[in-house]
């Protein structure tokens, strides 16, 4: 335990990050933590480093009205957004490390260089949880090398927003609805079928994303189990109807700036087009599309533009999904007298 | 007579109270011409008075504190229309917003300020420093340095850490929401210390999309809420903190104001406030 952890606190009464120098809800790195850190401000119902000038120059006596939070939503909230404006969920599902975050993360940082994929960012409900995330990949948080704070997996099912627009068509406007779940629990969807249905993220989701690691799939050991993993991930969805003939299924291979720079690229490469004929062979007849995208949210060698392959993504989830339209109802068979009078009746002649 | 409350936004050292203090003296001393002259000289201007003073000795107007935050009104008229104003504004610190993006909170009366049918002017400040960047921007400046796994003096987020453009975008986005009045609303970006903008100079817009996108994104994508213009303002003329100080004192005060934007005389900083008025 070093003297910073020792300074330091959780929020949480039952976190004993103070002695044991480990997060109880699996945070890694520690800062990444909302509860954790030096709460000796906070207790005084101050912020941040603000103490001299709040003591000099806050009126304390100020009757505060709360605001939105900016964190990232609840499906309660979501549900509350839903009364205000319909949205496209897209369902983001992949092992721990796998990338999600990485990925929301990269999204959100291009929009903030600009516009990306012909999309203007239009609004977001959750942007101090965005920058929370991104925290760990700015030159401001003092590392070197950049990270992204992991999802727990005592952290429940959340939601990040972006509002965006077509350049030049800003009443075109699309609300993205990205889920965040730890890895761990797809995981442990897949040793028991009895968990998925808990997860409302499938069913709802517009757009179902399944991250396959780049990382685990540069390693001749991890592979198979990396894209079994995947295949099983699916499988279990499919069979326990969490996902079903109206589902679009987006198969997306993260870190190929790790898969290109491997002395074993054209291994890798063929064994990825085994997978996905195999897995089309085998599961696209039971969804609605099943579509395979590749992506390097962040080469940290630039190698690869940041968020390289997300425009595609990203411009496919814009696009507005055609509305289900149910089969027609059989015919109705007329039986009765009644009946046959209703069908000889003009309808104009009817109240 | 019409009154209009306009609020004003922008975090500290934006120039929002330099603009007030060169906005009192350009319409009470009329040596050049503007589109608002000062119409009566009544009631409590000692606020207005108090900053306009280290701005006419070309020194730095002091930062308006949390605790010295008040409102100020102006009447004025348009020679050009013949209407007369009295345009309201705060003069809030700058910590203050900074404070209600970090603790998700404001105060009743600056919800009440909103209520009304006036505008926003949005300050921003030309001359500050780079925030946002992340590790991937600076990474083939450092790719030959080494470097570890290890962090050292790893930071915990705070508010401070986040970009300018995200804190201006979230302040503008509670307007949206209960418990402020969703409409739409006119928004007059001022970026500040446009002296400071390298030549060859952009227009205001120009500069917006290149140095803030995110917030210049987010204003062209909500025209239900926002329409705005974009001027830039140097309310000092230079920087009164180094040798230029001596030239600048020299010169007629409203001379060496400077605006650009849409309908903007060269040293006219009431262009802004005539198209916040709707009468432009």
């Amino acid at each position: 335990m070093t003297d910073e952890t020792s300074q330091k606190t959780c929020r949480k009464a039952d976190c004993q990050v103070a002695v044991t120098g480990s997060c109880a809800e699996g945070h890694t790195p520690l800062a990444s933590c909302p509860n954790y850190g030096d709460h000796s401000a906070e207790r005084s119902g101050i912020y941040d480093g603000e103490l001299e000038e709040a003591a000099g120059e806050a009126p304390s006596e100020v009757e505060r009205v709360s605001l939105p939070s900016g964190d990232a939503l609840t499906p309660h909230e979501v549900d509350h957004f839903l009364r205000w404006r319909a949205a496209t969920f897209v369902t983001v599902i992949g092992d721990s490390e796998s990338g999600k975050t990485t990925l929301i993360c990269a999204l959100y940082d291009r929009f903030l260089k600009g516009t990306f994929a012909g999309l203007g960012f239009a609004g977001s409900r959750t942007l101090v949880a965005l920058e929370r995330r991104s925290h760990h990949a700015r030159v401001d948080c003092g590392r070197a090398v950049p990270e992204t704070a992991r999802t727990s997996q005592l952290d429940n099912l959340r939601y990040f927003h972006f509002a965006v627009a077509p350049d030049g068509h800003p009443g075109k406007r699309v609300d993205l609805l990205l889920s965040d779940r730890s890895g761990e629990v797809y995981r442990s969807a897949r040793n028991n079928s009895t968990v998925v249905a808990t997860l409302p993220e499938l069913p709802q989701g517009d757009r179902i994303v399944l991250l396959l690691d780049g990382r685990r799939v540069t390693d001749p050991i991890e592979r198979n189990g990396a894209i079994q993993s995947l295949r099983q991930t699916l499988r279990v969805f499919l069979d326990n109807e969490a996902l079903g003939p109206t589902s679009i299924v987006q198969v997306v291979t993260t870190k190929i700036d790790l898969i290109a720079a491997s002395p074993e690229k054209q291994e890798i490469a063929d064994a990825l087009v085994t997978f996905a004929d195999r897995l089309s062979a085998d599961f696209a007849p039971r969804v609605k599309s099943l579509s395979f995208h590749e992506i390097a949210a962040r080469d940290p060698t630039t190698a690869f533009a940041p968020a390289h392959g997300l425009d595609t993504l990203i411009e496919e989830w814009a696009t507005p999904r055609p509305r289900y339209t149910p089969p027609p109802p059989p015919p109705c068979a007329l039986y009765s007298e009644f009946d046959r009078l209703l069908a000889r009746t003009p309808m104009e002649a009817l109240p | 007579m019409s009154m209009q409350y306009h609020s004003i936004l922008g975090l500290p050292r934006s120039g929002k109270t330099t603009f007030l203090a060169a906005l009192w003296h350009l319409i009470t001393a009329g040596e050049v011409e503007t589109k608002f002259v000062l119409d009566k000289l009544v009631g409590d201007h000692g606020h207005l008075n108090a900053i306009v003073e280290a701005w006419r000795r070309c020194e730095e107007v002091p930062r308006t504190s949390m605790a010295a935050e008040m409102k100020v009104a102006i009447q004025v008229h348009a020679p050009v229309s013949g209407k007369k104003f009295v345009l309201g504004f705060p003069d809030l610190s700058g910590e203050s917003f900074k404070e209600q993006f970090a603790v998700r909170a404001c105060t009743a009366d600056y919800i009440e300020g909103f209520a009304g049918t006036g505008g926003i002017l949005l300050f921003v400040n030309a001359n500050r420093p780079s925030d946002g960047m992340t590790l991937a921007d600076i990474g083939p400046a450092i790719a030959d340095a080494e470097v570890s796994d290890e962090p050292e003096g790893e930071k915990e987020w705070t508010a401070d850490a986040v970009p300018e453009q995200v804190r201006l975008v979230d302040l503008l986005q509670f307007l949206l929401r209960p418990p402020f009045i969703r409409r739409q609303r006119r928004l007059a970006v001022v970026v500040s210390a446009w002296d400071a903008v390298l030549e060859p100079k952009p227009s205001p817009e120009q500069w917006l999309a290149r140095e803030m996108p995110f917030l210049h994104q987010f204003l062209t994508n909500n025209p239900e809420s926002f329409a705005y213009c974009i001027y830039g303002v140097s309310a000092q003329g230079g920087d009164v903190t180094g040798e230029q100080r001596i030239a600048l004192v020299r010169q007629t005060p409203s001379q060496r104001i400077q605006c650009v934007g849409p309908g903007a005389d060269p040293h006219d900083l009431t262009a802004p406030l005539l198209w916040l008025t709707g009468d432009d």
